[in-house]
């Protein structure tokens, strides 16, 4: 009832609030003496209510780096929204699972100065309050909106999950916008291209092209613009008008875009003459070729020419998306003030009696986190500082809840993981690991079983138990290696020197040769 | 130091809190603390005492309180009495617009300029402040719109819509136009907002043939169906919900879906007959809903010095054998009483159990299914308006549809 605004929404969460306030005094915010709960329209469909709650925490505080201080903003205490699973032309399918949880906000001031900066920043930012157990485990549960300007109007990058995304995308987003300005220069010369949409008419009639017919079969019409003067922008090295363009028929629900700087392609070849004859183009024209819905034609031909506008004028703001390639894509504009209310709803809560409670629970800074999950996981102060310098702190406490092994686990994710991506040429989730430990009926797994699971698991493509079945033939489980050496121990015969030769005389199956000798000292000078 | 000067509320200001630069409107200022809006659109709360006002500047904002549109001509009139349909508040500059301000309205209505329409706006009223006189007053326009031949929106906050719509069905005999009562259970400024459709709906009903008040909400909670329920037959059943409005037993007089109206055929068309506005209304009424903690002084409490008291019994219409004493006391110095019951479906029967049987002889009036509020408002109607030999009478039969014969379905 609350996710569908037909009842009122429940008292505030306490809980989510005392950490947000701690998260204030942490980064030396002023803390405010009231929250006071917003409502923020978001009409894309990722709030089922169509608006999300958002408030106020903290303002003007402030985090050290090596490159000297960096300002925050604000830090708002907020409701999470939907996360988007699929995207069709006109369907965007969203999962509810994320919807409402509390969500925690912090903004910095611009004063981060370079790619590495922006990542450092998120690092001493997000790992104190992984490690406070703050945040659920999941790959999206900490992201990172990045911002970027280098003087042309403010980018808002949504959906940075990774610290290593921050500065690939930046560095995307900074060539993109070079490239453009390049454009833009090109055009003040040329002139703005204007786009009219015509219909192709019969030119595609016998189209050898599959991605065409399976448009057409979708519903779509193909309809062919001239760029005038554009040839050669669309695409061609950093230059990638093309790219800008298509990603507008996307956002906006058309088919999909090809252009003349990318054909011949796709199938299509023998029509080009043809389109440019039809569309009366000279050799440094450019063409498009655009599949739409004809009840979406006007839209999207109004929002192709502002998007050109926009690249001629380089007034770029706007909220876009990191794709999975490290790209970005346009979202939608930028959102204003305007589109703020305050929740009614919601009586205005004083907070000045929380302090102290929020001051007892406040996150350790960073090198005390680090030296804290050092000695807390028994793994080394190097191997604890990769983990948490690298974002990788969660996924190394959902593996250690599984295994219970800090030093096994901290290797899964410095080694075993990363030796396995490059082994099976594919980049393994830690999610999927995971999957893979949760069927896991090995008790006192160990390293070796662990390496030959996951390469049946990812190598050999075996699912899951079927892996473990394998390690399970392969090698001796914890609990008879224990009472093999128990065996060898009370033996007189056997001595440090014949143990292991004797040991592979008593199992076919696989053990660790150090670990059989720890067990067998121990048992033999337990003192 | 606290500005010299107080900020008012709609001033844009800059300001320094704590050390930090910032600037924002003001929304709402009192001898505490100033509510403000930051540029960044966040509202925030701080104390008089802690903050410096460095630069402040009077900003234009157009108080639209747009001459409500006066239409000779008009087909309908709008009459606006308050509730969460009939204002829009500005954030900004808190200042409170009336939601059919031409502007919002043909940005959200899109049958509006199909309409020719008249606009009368009360002072805003919370529903739950409704008097018989707002009625009587609600009513007097209603007959005016009617002598002009015009239809009538009401908007109209929901707590209390029923009683309203009750009110003006029983003060004319027949109606020339439709009388609609329209409401939203959600604030224009929420994307879930019911205002705009259900007013839109109105709109397309004030042109059908029913000459009855009406009650239009939603049907569903998408924003896509909205239904006309017969005003004495209508329930808040729910209060939050956007479809909480049912009319049970009795289906809708007409639907509003994806864009087009029907209407049920079963209802009483409008009429060219005189209106018989009636307007009178009996005030010394209560309505006591019985329950088994009620104890005789409780009940005579809520009963003593007035004509008339509906009783909401249980079941199929009773109440305690404690209450048999002061009932029959009262009704010795003239009140009367008369039973309906709290179920939500379902009729009361007097004769089934002995208890019933024992109202009875004590001269208690068993009202069929009509609800108790509708109940209450009639016999407000009918005390003030017939001779005191007719008042049985008219209590138990069917004027404006509040007793259905037979319950269709629950």
């Amino acid at each position: 009832m609350v996710d569908a605004d037909e009842e009122p929404p429940k008292e505030i969460n306490r809980n989510a609030l005392k950490k947000a306030i701690a998260t204030s005094i942490y980064l030396n915010c002023i803390t405010m003496k009231n929250v006071q709960f917003m409502r923020k329209i978001v009409v894309d469909g990722s709030n089922t209510s169509g608006f999300q709650r958002t408030a106020i925490i903290g303002i003007g505080g402030k985090i050290d780096t090596r490159e000297g201080p960096v300002r925050i903003s604000a830090i708002c205490l907020e409701e999470d929204s939907c996360r988007k699973i699929e995207q069709d032309a006109n369907i965007v399918e969203y999962s509810l699972d994320r919807l409402g949880i509390p969500l925690m906000e912090i903004s910095t001031e611009p004063d981060i100065i370079s790619p590495q900066h922006a990542r450092e920043v998120a690092e001493n930012i997000g790992s104190p309050l992984i490690a406070a157990g703050w945040l659920r485990k999941g790959a999206d549960s900490i992201r990172q909106d990045v911002n970027f300007s280098m003087g042309y109007g403010r980018v808002e990058i949504k959906g940075v999950q990774k610290l290593s995304d921050i500065e690939q995308c930046l560095k995307y987003e900074m060539e993109r916008q070079q490239g453009l300005g390049k454009i833009s220069a090109f055009m003040r010369k040329t002139g703005i291209p204007e786009i009219t949409l015509i219909e192709s008419g019969d030119i595609f009639f016998e189209t050898a092209s599959n991605v065409l017919k399976r448009s057409m079969k979708a519903g779509n019409s193909i309809y062919i613009s001239r760029l005038k003067g554009c040839a050669g922008i669309l695409k061609n090295k950093d230059l990638r008008l093309g790219k800008e363009l298509s990603d507008i028929v996307k956002a906006f629900g058309g088919g999909g875009l090809m252009h003349s700087d990318e054909l011949p392609a796709f199938g299509i070849d023998d029509e080009i003459s043809n389109i440019r004859e039809k569309l009366g183009c000279a050799d440094n024209d450019a063409f498009l070729i655009v599949t739409l819905k004809p009840e979406s034609k006007n839209l999207i031909e109004n929002e192709l020419n502002s998007r050109i506008a926009k690249v001629y004028n380089m007034d770029l703001s706007e909220t876009r998306y990191l794709n999975a390639d490290g790209s970005t894509s346009f979202l939608r504009p930028l959102p204003g003030g305007a589109r703020m209310y305050p929740e009614t709803d919601v009586p205005i809560l004083d907070i000045v009696t929380m302090m102290e409670e929020a001051e007892r629970i406040k996150p350790a800074p960073l090198e005390e986190v680090i030296s804290e999950t050092s000695s807390r996981y028994g793994i080394s102060q190097q191997d604890s500082e990769t983990i948490i310098r690298k974002g990788l702190l969660n996924d190394f406490l959902s593996v250690n809840e599984l295994i219970g092994n800090g030093s096994l686990s901290a290797r899964l994710i410095l080694h075993i993981i990363p030796e396995s991506s490059k082994a099976s040429g594919r980049e393994i989730q830690v999610g999927d690991v995971l999957h893979l430990l949760q069927v896991s009926a090995m008790d006192g797994l160990d390293r070796d079983g662990l390496e030959y699971a996951m390469k049946l698991h990812f190598i050999d493509n075996f699912s899951p138990e079927k892996a473990w079945d394998g390690v399970k033939k392969s090698f001796i489980s914890a609990r008879d290696l224990s009472s093999l050496i128990e065996r060898a121990a009370n033996n007189p015969e056997i001595t440090e020197k014949n143990l292991i030769p004797r040991l592979r005389a008593m199992t076919e199956k696989k053990f660790n040769p150090a670990v059989a000798m720890e067990m067998f000292r121990k048992l033999r000078n337990p003192y | 130091m606290s500005s010299d000067r107080l900020s008012e509320q709609g001033e844009k200001i800059k300001f320094i809190y704590k050390g930090i630069e910032m600037s924002g409107i003001v929304v709402s200022h009192d001898s505490r603390q100033f509510n403000i809006k930051l540029s960044s659109g966040y509202n925030i709360s701080v104390p008089n005492d802690s903050i410096e006002i460095t630069e402040s500047e009077r900003i234009q904002v157009s108080h639209q309180h747009s001459s409500p549109s006066h239409d000779q001509d008009a087909e309908v009139e709008i009459i606006a009495t308050g509730g969460t349909i009939a204002s829009r508040v500005d954030y900004i500059t808190g200042a409170v617009t009336p939601v059919f301000d031409p502007g919002i309205l043909g940005e959200n209505i899109p049958n509006i300029n199909s309409f020719r329409y008249d606009v009368k706006i009360m002072d805003p009223i919370l529903s739950e402040n409704m008097t018989p006189e707002i009625w009587q007053n609600i009513g007097n326009m209603v007959k005016e719109s009617q002598m002009v031949g015009r239809s009538t929106i009401i908007l109209h906050g929901t707590d209390t819509m029923a009683y309203t719509a009750s009110a003006l069905a029983f003060m004319f005999r027949s109606l020339h136009r439709p009388v609609i009562l329209v409401g939203s259970q959600r604030s224009s400024d929420r994307p879930s907002t019911d205002a705009f459709l259900n007013l839109e709906a109105a709109l397309e009903f004030s042109r059908i043939n029913i000459g009855e008040v009406g009650i239009c909400m939603h049907s569903s909670i998408s924003d896509t169906s909205v239904s006309l329920l017969r005003g004495v037959r209508t329930r808040k059943m729910h209060s939050s919900r956007r479809d909480a409005f049912r009319s049970p037993s009795v289906p809708p007089m007409a639907s509003y879906v994806n864009g087009s109206s029907s209407v049920n055929p079963d209802t009483t068309p409008c009429s060219t007959d005189s209106l018989d506005f009636k307007p009178s209304l009996e005030k010394k009424v209560s309505l006591v809903y019985f329950h088994p903690m009620m104890e005789p002084e409780d009940f005579s409490a809520l009963s003593e010095g007035k004509k008339i008291v509906v009783i909401a019994g249980t079941g199929m219409g009773h109440v305690s054998s404690k209450l048999f004493e002061p009932l029959k006391e009262l009704s010795k110095e003239g009140t009367r009483f008369m039973m309906t019951t709290q179920c939500l479906g379902g009729r009361v029967d007097l004769d089934v159990y002995s208890t019933g049987r024992r109202l009875t002889e004590l001269g208690v009036i068993p009202l069929g299914d009509m609800f108790p509020e509708t109940a209450l408002v009639k016999a407000m109607h009918v005390a003030a308006n017939y001779p005191e030999e007719k008042f049985r009478e008219t209590m138990i039969s069917n004027m404006r549809g509040e007793i259905l014969s037979r319950e269709v379905e629950f």
